[in-house]
């Protein structure tokens, strides 16, 4: 299979070697405190991003419809959404500590996607003819990038109160942290669930109109949508515990991380599902 | 707001022997009394009313007024508890718990099947009402705390100034949606209409509930008329597609566009095209192009096409002649096989040129997926074809007065996330500074 992507998708390989190389260079920002290791690292991304952007609009070019039909396709653009929102995420924090778990992410995400590589294009079925089905999709995505960038945070908050180690990341005054400031990791987590909690309302409602337009019907309790549903619910309690005393700090972070969990399970999970035969939304062409 | 008092204690620090429980600590007690309370008396009042839409809005409905209205009443715990942080949380996880529960259990079958997949626990099932989680009675008492709590904590923030709109307007978006669900619940009409192009009108809907036929038909009020139904298909295209084997049969693993380039297979094994023939008998029909077969698929006539592949595997070389009509392939050294087939027709979209007549008035229209049609109050949406009958087309006829006001809800939801999380910061700072 190897042999065959390299021969046959050489920009996807591509893409994953630069997610490679931003991901082993931003490891190595963590130790450096030469500010160019850390340029390069965010160069590295750069260009991965952009490669993995060419691949979407290749495969759009390709297949005459947007490509986010099949799990493959959603994977490569979730690699993308994760990348993507992390830099935006690096500038607004100006910080480099979380390249390393971005570009994990985003290259983990280009790795599943080899499992369920689409064996050929598939066509678009009419119900996903819809005017909503791209911004549902790119909502929801990008929104998913956020939750991840909050889980990546969460996850270092929780080593950094365990081991030194990642308690002096946040400290490097040069190479990660652009700031010079300590970094308020709570805050910045909570900061990306209140985003990717926006995207995902924005989604979740943007999704019951498609299927009003439709099928007739806002919301039938299918699988997805219940566990769309859970999601949201997940969130939305994290944003009320957090105004609860004892809810900030390690607690908060295990349950962004938890949410994120859900997340996968909606987005991956619907298969285990005993149900799932009932779902409308289980994804086909894998 | 009235919750700092349950958001500045501290919970789980162990009391003193003898002394009185936290305020946290009796918050919690009375979170587990009210949300317990109510799945029991929920569970307890289906027994002897049978739940479904009626009883669930009504129960819902009942309870959240007489749970809010004592939350108003009687000052104090009750009402701190209902607008606190801490209770909407439990109760966001309780709904949680009960949509994946949902996804755990099959909804809205029939009884004989809870018995055969779950043997004893089937019948639990059934009594519970686990087979129909979201229409059950104890369902209701949950949405019926959570409406309470909305409208309490939304109450608490009246008047609305621009520094807490977005608080406000979020959870006015969620009473909305609820309003309209509830709404939708207990007014809404789904139903089916069969056509046939060329036949009689259809001047009933077949109702439906949870999509199963409830035996009862609903005039529509007017005519509706199927003139003309049409199934369009993508183009028809060619592929040489590579299978390997999986068990006991084969699983497609790539497909290739024909072109001048060597295709490397995922087993290993590699193959160029030498020749496509379009129009090919046996010893006739003159070689193209490779890539004339991509334009098989924009129109270009391809009658009886075929391939020669030159297949490199294991080090040797071989030429290897495929005809689409034959749909044979051909075993690679490797383990995997190359075929020459078209791709299945897939359908595109399908669409019903209808006619509604109402006495004198007539009004045409097209209906197709994503595409629906109101006339007089119904809304038809194109659900259904028969690929064995090319005249049938199934329309979903839908009268449901709840959806503008779950809209407006949504609206509001949206409107009112955004507010709160960027404006009222800014507004806040603005003010501080």
């Amino acid at each position: 299979m190897l042999q065959y992507i390299l021969a046959e998708h050489p920009f996807f390989a591509a893409t994953s070697v630069l997610y490679a190389g931003a991901l082993t260079i931003y490891g190595a920002a963590w130790r450096s405190t030469r500010k160019v290791v850390a340029q390069l690292a965010t160069a590295a991304m750069c260009a991965a991003l952009a490669l993995n952007l060419s691949l979407i609009v290749g495969r759009w070019i390709e297949a005459d419809r947007a490509p986010f039909k099949s799990l493959f396709e959603s994977l490569v653009f979730l690699s993308f959404t994760m990348g993507a929102v992390y830099l935006v995420m690096e500038r607004l924090y100006r910080t480099r500590v979380f390249g390393t778990l971005a570009a994990l992410g985003s290259l983990g995400s280009l790795v599943y996607a080899v499992t369920k590589w689409d064996a050929e294009i598939v066509k678009l079925p009419p119900a996903l003819q819809s005017g909503w089905f791209i911004p549902h999709v790119v909502v929801y995505f990008i929104g998913y990038g956020a939750l991840f960038f909050a889980t990546a945070v969460a996850v270092v908050q929780l080593l950094a109160s365990r081991y030194q180690f990642f308690r002096r990341l946040l400290e490097v005054k040069a190479g990660t942290v652009l700031s010079g400031k300590a970094l308020d990791l709570e805050r910045v987590s909570y900061d990306a669930i209140r985003f990717g909690f926006v995207l995902l309302t924005v989604g979740l409602l943007v999704g019951s109109v498609w299927a009003k337009s439709a099928w007739g019907d806002y919301w039938v309790w299918d699988p997805k949508e219940n566990w769309s549903l859970v999601t949201w619910l997940v969130y939305g309690a994290y944003l009320h515990l957090r105004r609860v005393k004892g809810w900030r700090g390690n607690k908060g972070a295990w349950l962004a991380v938890a949410g994120f969990a859900v997340v996968m399970f909606t987005y991956l999970g619907m298969e285990m599902l005993p149900t799932a035969q009932e779902s409308a939304h289980v994804y086909t062409g894998q | 707001m009235n919750s700092s008092s349950t958001s500045t204690a501290t919970v789980g620090r162990p009391a003193a022997p003898g002394a009185a429980p936290s305020p946290a600590a009796r918050e919690v007690s009375l979170i587990a009394a009210l949300v317990a309370g109510v799945i029991l008396a929920g569970s307890m009042l289906q027994i002897v009313v049978a739940p479904g839409p009626v009883a669930l809005v009504a129960s819902g409905g009942l309870a959240g007024a007489a749970i809010f209205a004592l939350g108003q009443v009687v000052p104090g715990r009750l009402r701190q508890t209902l607008t606190g942080f801490r209770f909407v949380s439990v109760l966001l996880f309780a709904l949680a718990l009960c949509a994946v529960l949902g996804t755990l259990v099959l909804q809205g079958k029939p009884p004989d099947l809870y018995r055969t997949r779950y043997g004893a626990v089937g019948d639990l099932i059934m009594l519970l009402r686990l087979d129909d989680v979201f229409h059950s009675i104890w369902f209701g008492g949950l949405i019926a705390l959570f409406s309470a709590s909305v409208l309490s904590s939304a109450v608490l923030r009246w008047p609305v100034g621009l520094r807490n709109a977005g608080f406000f307007t979020c959870h006015l978006g969620l009473l909305t949606s609820l309003a309209g669900a509830a709404a939708s619940t207990t007014l809404s009409v789904k139903g089916r209409v069969d056509l046939h192009a060329g036949g009689e009108h259809a001047s009933a809907v077949r109702v439906t509930r949870g999509g199963v036929p409830t035996g009862e038909f609903l005039p529509l009020g007017f005519d509706l008329r199927l003139d003309r139904f049409d199934v369009v298909r993508y183009n028809a295209e060619y592929r040489v597609a590579y299978y390997e084997p999986v068990g006991e049969t084969w699983r497609l693993k790539a497909s290739f566009d024909p072109d001048a380039e060597k295709h490397r297979l995922p087993g290993g094994d590699s193959f160029r095209f030498k020749a496509f023939y379009p129009d090919y008998a046996a010893g006739a029909g003159a070689p193209a192009d490779p890539r004339s077969l991509q334009q098989a698929g924009a129109g270009k006539e391809v009658k009886d096409p075929a391939v020669l592949l030159q297949i490199a595997e294991g080090g040797r070389s071989r030429e290897v002649l495929l005809v689409a009509r034959e749909g044979g392939g051909v075993r690679l050294a490797g383990g995997g096989a190359l075929a020459f087939q078209r791709r299945e027709d897939e359908v595109k979209t399908f669409r019903s040129e209808v006619t509604a007549l109402a006495g004198p008035k007539q009004q045409k229209a097209t209906i197709a997926v994503n595409d629906p049609f109101e006339f007089q109050g119904w809304t038809f949406y194109q659900v259904n074809y028969d690929p064995r009958d090319p005249t049938y087309s199934g329309l979903e006829a839908v009268k449901d007065p709840g959806v503008p006001w779950v809209f407006l809800g949504f609206g509001l939801i949206s409107l009112g996330v955004c507010y709160l999380f960027y404006v009222e910061p800014r507004l806040r700072r603005r003010k501080e500074a």
